[in-house]
């Protein structure tokens, strides 16, 4: 791999390690996602730490083509995104559970209200 | 009608009378249990506390039967999909109503109104701040069975590595949960409980202490345990990846 791109895949795994963890660690993200990110986290890591390893599977596929990096940049823009997905529908399942909570309770509330008065 | 569930117990908790305890039954489909259950509280509780049972949007009659049965109940519109949405909900109710101490009892009549006191007893002292019964203690009644007694005893194992406590029974359901943790539950700890894993990691990084105390629990005679085939393989997967998850985040739970 040409030195220009290692040191771009460098900063890019990176950075993208850095920012999921602080995401995933803060963010309210179930703890389902929070461990599936920090491997995935990890996996963009090794890519440029293993890249002898990787670049051995590669061969091995067939893959020289600079095309692959295309194909990278397009998986990185789909991680990202689902990623991006994930917390929210962990947002989402939050604040349903706390919508059925809170109607269940008010719907209890009415019931008894109405009890009441019909008994009066 | 409604309001004879208000107070229904027989022995007032004379250590601390101020106290107020809510007991909440879950209940999913259980119409041939739930009556059962109602009427071992009826006659049974050791404490005296309100009782409100919470259904799932059951699909059965049992609804219906908790109505006539002159039982306080409310009822999901949707079904959360587990066991976990009702606690969210009885955390909720807990709080809003200031409850001072919330138990919880399945609605399957496996467990025993008289152990009520029990499970209440450490909150009353404040020993504790989570108690849960353990049928693994005494070893006595229903025991489980062995594939899930397995399960039981690594996740028991898993956990006790990061607390520093002893678990015998993570997946009872027979608990109470003094205000410090109706509290946690509701207005701290916003997500979703998925696994019980992360219930106790959760309680044990937000600085609630749990014991467990030794009760009897009696075989389920009908319905369906949650614990099924598919998850019997589904909850040990997400038990362990919910364990790491929730390691990963405790920082936010301090
Ligand atoms: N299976 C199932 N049970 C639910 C649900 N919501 C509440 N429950 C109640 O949760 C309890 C689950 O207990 P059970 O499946 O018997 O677990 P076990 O006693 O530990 O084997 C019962 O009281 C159910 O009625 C749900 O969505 N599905
Ligand atoms: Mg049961």
């Amino acid at each position: 791999m040409p030195i220009f791109i290692r040191v771009l895949l460098a900063i890019f795994s990176v950075s993208f390690f850095v920012g999921f963890v602080l995401l995933v660690r803060n963010k309210s993200v179930k703890p389902i996602y929070s461990f599936l990110w920090l491997m995935v986290a990890l996996g963009m890591l090794s890519i440029v730490v293993f890249e002898k390893f990787y670049k051995s599977i590669a061969t091995l596929l067939g893959i020289t083509d600079a095309s692959f990096m295309v194909i990278v940049g397009l998986i990185s823009f789909l991680l990202v995104y689902v990623f991006y997905i994930s917390i929210k529908l962990s947002e989402m399942s939050d604040k349903i559970q706390e919508l059925i909570s809170f109607s269940s309770m008010l719907e209890h509330d009415i019931r008894v209200y109405r009890e009441k008065h019909e008994a009066d | 009608m409604l309001y004879k569930w208000r107070s229904i117990c027989r022995e007032i908790n004379q250590s601390e009378p101020s106290m107020r305890i809510i007991l909440i039954v879950s209940n999913y489909n259980e119409e041939k249990a739930i009556i059962n259950t109602l009427n071992d509280i009826r006659s049974n509780a050791s404490v005296s506390c309100d009782v409100l049972v919470v259904d799932n949007c059951s699909t059965d009659e049992s609804v219906k039967l908790i109505r006539d049965a002159g039982a306080d109940y409310i009822r999901h519109p949707v079904n959360t999909g587990g066991s976990a949405g009702v606690i969210k909900t009885a955390f909720t109710y807990a709080y809003y109503h200031n409850y001072d101490i919330y138990c919880h009892m399945d609605g399957d009549n496996q467990h025993m109104a008289a152990e009520l006191q029990k499970i209440v007893n450490p909150l009353v002292l404040g020993t504790a701040d989570v108690v849960t019964g353990s049928r693994f203690i005494a070893r006595e009644g229903f025991q489980s069975s062995r594939s899930r007694r397995l399960g039981i005893y690594i996740f028991s194992w898993l956990l006790s590595l990061f607390t520093g406590r002893r678990y015998t029974d993570i997946t009872s359901g027979f608990r109470a949960y003094n205000r410090r943790a109706i509290e946690f539950f509701a207005k701290r700890f916003k997500q979703e409980i998925e696994t019980v894993t992360q219930l106790e990691l959760a309680m044990h990084y937000g600085g609630l202490t749990g014991v467990e105390v030794a009760v009897t629990m009696r075989p389920r005679t009908s319905g369906k345990s949650e614990i099924n085939m598919i998850n019997a393989i589904k909850f040990p997967v997400f038990n362990i990846i919910s364990l790491l998850g929730t390691l990963i985040q405790m920082r936010k739970l301090r």
